[in-house]
């Protein structure tokens, strides 16, 4: 169940009129039945695997909270990992490691007569692997107390409206609210509407309409114009943050009028100044999450540069890999790992500081930086929607090969194909959207409560048109969240 | 709670004209505008002996004069009732409708596709239901839609057609807005801007015909045969040809495509099956785009149809 359908408005309605009706642990019960429903929706067979990754934390963070043996904690904190990894190893990685050995066998001049497993990778254990994991991970480190509750604790894993693309929530912030949810009456944030309003136009309105034109250009490369490869990046950048960041507020908000708080997801990434501002930004619950569990564990800024620079690059490739079983996300993960290496010799900070120390041009100087550093951000996502290997290399040539750039002749074969007004109008919304986090530097978040803030009139207002706007706009086959294949 | 309706109801005003507006649009609604063509072509008398359902494929091959000639009567007493697009949902809705009017024919001529039987994501098809079905019959549209994969989604389509007049036409809405915004756009160069070449062809449409993919279909070919039963004292099921029928891997297709109709004659005396898949129209030139007749597949197909209904057997009601 997508929530930009239909059948999630009943779903919704349906369950609303029920909570409305309930109170305390009961609530809690229809929660969970709700949450496990939603994810029925895809796959009951897949459920299981849900419930056996709760049950399996749930035991093991009681089982670490009634012993102090280090041996013994070890112990359990290795097979939650195991559990909760192998997992995600086999339905996620299986067939990628066995077609890239199977590949490189090859390449060696030996035949390889191997039977791949035909394995469906259950939409988001990405996200429930990683939630569940870091749960267990702070029983053990003592950062926080294992769950006395199983219902408290199944909700904290299947709480629908995050479950299958984030936030990735932390048992310290979600699960607290969770015990709450079944002794006292939460009180309800109504601001979720607009949040969801928001997210509904950025996701339907925005990058669903967006998708065909970015889809013509990857779907073959080789013989696609520079220029049209260069425009389709930039509409696939606003298409992956309008796609991805407006599942996020529309969780968000659906949250809140449980009177539950999530966790903000997305900050204007196109306004960062550098590649570590735009982690802080982009997908900040899985970069918080990379941070505290992966970066710091190895070591994070402790020890000399190339320490640092190894744990940068490791957290970075293993980042692009929690992407997808492929080597172009192995690659983006590379590519991201090697801007926070470049830019963070302390140098750079005193070029900067010069550049940007006349008051006049210093808006410009900082417009420009960010500008430059949107292009590279760009070329990141390039290699992340290349469908292979070979089309990111061609993809990547043309974007850098000046010569065969040729806007002229490009521009001739545009007003010949009649997409002009269109291309021109798509470029306008493209170049809109990354202007605006440039300049205004806001999450969703801050643009809902401006909006629930507004003059009661202008906010039902607006709420009514963004909401139409996402009903009159909606393509004829909704394409799903682009977050729900990792 | 008076000061709250100041401005929900001047709103909500604006957004009901709105609504209103764009589905009626004259270009805009043309999903529309097409079941209401159709309601205007039954309306113009009461006097028909024959009705043609389905949608162009039954209908841009055999108009009333055509149908009327071989059926010995008249054309103005032919009823053209097909509808573009319109498969076997809307048929189901269009004689529900017809049946609440109260109307009665002699005969009864409804020609289906293969690639109709796993065809139901496109909004029109809910459009089309909500514009005829009675009111009455929707719990059992509703018990219809338990067949498809995903039965929530089509009532709330469903609902939404009641709620929101645009709501179902948004395809159309679009590229009304689109033209205007961005002028005529010629679909044949369309792709210049990306590259030079031309993308292939779309295949033509058709249906795997696995149990669940024409589960829904079946469901309402059912339906459907048993209320032109009441519809009418004589029924003729046309199994229309589509460029696929020459492909081998479309032949077990093909096969359980025909099995289907036929089964529905069983316990239905009143049904004929009038297999136009079999020595007619065939080869790709016999179409213009893998399914809509070419001139030379419209002749082919006129003349099978005469003389398969000079070879069918009169109907016996029992």
């Amino acid at each position: 169940m997508i929530f930009t359908t239909p059948e999630f408005v009943l779903f919704a309605l349906l369950f609303f009129a029920a909570w409305a009706a309930l109170r305390g642990r009961a609530r809690q019960w229809l929660l969970l039945g709700a949450s496990y429903y939603f994810y029925g929706c895809w796959s009951w067979k897949f459920l299981t695997l849900l419930v056996g990754s709760t049950f399996l934390d749930y035991y093991v963070g009681r089982a670490l909270e009634r012993t102090d043996d280090p041996t013994k904690r070890k112990r359990l904190i290795t097979i939650s990992l195991i559990g909760n990894l192998g997992a995600l190893g086999f339905f996620k990685y299986f067939n990628f490691f066995i077609d890239s050995a199977v590949t490189l066998i090859e390449r060696m001049g030996f035949h390889a007569d191997v039977h791949v497993l035909q394995i469906v990778l259950p939409v988001g254990i990405s996200f429930y692997t990683f939630q569940t994991l870091s749960y267990a991970l702070d029983v053990y480190r003592r950062q926080m107390k294992a769950s006395h509750s199983l219902l408290d604790f199944a909700l904290y894993v299947a709480f629908f409206p995050q479950l299958v693309a984030g936030p990735i929530e932390r048992a310290t912030h979600l699960l607290p609210q969770m015990v709450r949810l079944g002794r006292e009456k939460l009180p309800v944030d109504w601001s979720g509407f607009a949040i969801i309003a928001l997210g509904v136009f950025k996701k339907v309105v925005i990058a669903d309409n967006i998708a065909p034109l970015v889809d013509m250009v990857y779907s073959d490369p080789d013989t696609a114009y520079a220029p049209a490869v260069w425009l389709a990046t930039y509409a696939f950048a606003v298409q992956i943050y309008c796609d991805f960041s407006g599942y996020s507020d529309i969780a968000i908000g659906v949250s809140r009028l449980f009177g539950i708080e999530l966790m903000q997801n997305f900050k204007a990434p196109y306004g960062a100044d550098g590649p570590s501002d735009f982690w802080r930004r982009w997908h900040i619950s899985l970069s918080t999450w990379l941070r505290d569990y992966l970066y710091i564990p190895l070591g994070g800024n402790r020890g000399g540069t190339w320490f640092i620079q190894r744990n940068l690059m490791l957290t970075m490739l293993l980042g692009g890999l929690w992407h997808g079983a492929a080597w172009n996300f192995v690659l983006w993960g590379f590519y991201q790992g090697l801007l926070l290496v470049l830019f963070r010799p302390r140098w750079l900070d005193g070029v900067r500081e010069r550049l940007e120390a006349p008051r006049i041009t210093r808006p410009v100087v900082v417009f420009l930086r960010r500008l430059a550093f949107f292009h590279l951000v760009c070329f990141g996502w390039a290699l992340f929607r290349a469908e292979n290997m070979h089309d990111c290399g061609v993809i990547l040539q043309k974007m850098v090969d000046f010569t065969q750039w040729n806007v002229s002749g490009w521009l001739t074969e545009v007003a010949a194909s009649g997409e002009g007004r269109y291309l021109a109008f798509t470029f306008a919304v493209v170049a809109g959207v990354v202007l605006l986090q440039m300049v205004w530097r806001a999450g969703t978040n801050e643009l809902a409560t401006r909006l629930w803030r507004a003059p009661a009139p202008l906010r039902f207002a607006t709420l009514v048109a963004l909401t139409y706007a996402g009903i009159l706009f909606a393509p004829e086959q909704p394409p799903p969240f682009i977050y729900f294949q990792f | 709670m008076i000061r709250h309706l100041l401005y929900i109801a001047p709103t909500l005003a604006a957004l009901w004209f709105l609504d209103d507006a764009l589905s009626k649009h004259r270009t805009a609604g043309w999903e529309r505008n097409s079941v209401i063509n159709s309601q205007k072509r039954w309306n113009a008398s009461s006097e028909f002996d024959v009705v043609l359902l389905g949608s162009s494929t039954s209908a841009d091959w055999l108009p009333p004069a055509e149908l009327g000639r071989v059926m010995g009567v008249p054309a103005t007493r032919v009823l053209d009732a097909h509808i573009n697009g319109c498969h076997q949902d809307c048929t189901y809705a269009e004689v529900r409708r017809l049946l609440a009017e109260g109307r009665h024919f002699k005969t009864a001529v409804f020609g289906t596709n293969l690639f109709q039987l796993c065809e139901f994501d496109n909004s029109k098809r809910v459009l089309q239901q909500h514009m005829m079905l009675p009111k009455s019959d929707i719990p059992h549209l509703f018990s219809m839609y338990l067949h498809t994969a995903q039965p929530l989604r089509n009532m709330m389509r469903f609902i939404g057609n009641e709620l929101s007049g645009a709501y179902a036409d948004t395809q159309a809405i679009q590229d009304a807005l689109g033209q205007k915004l961005f002028g005529k756009r010629n679909g044949s160069q369309k792709h210049r801007w990306v590259r030079r070449q031309a993308p292939p062809p779309k295949p033509p449409p058709t249906c795997s015909y696995e149990p669940d993919a024409i589960a829904y279909k079946k469901a309402l070919s059912e339906a459907i045969m048993d209320d032109l039963g009441r519809l009418a004292d004589e029924v003729y099921l046309l199994v229309l040809p589509d460029v696929t029928l020459d492909d081998p891997a479309r032949a077990e297709a093909w096969a359980r495509h025909r099995a289907l109709h036929q089964s529905l004659v069983e316990s239905r005396p009143y049904l004929k099956i009038v297999d136009l898949s079999r020595d007619g129209a065939h080869a790709k030139k016999h179409f213009r785009d893998g399914f809509h007749l070419s001139p030379e597949g419209i002749r082919i197909q006129r003349a099978l149809f005469a003389k398969r209904m000079r070879e069918a057997e009169p109907v016996v009601r029992q």
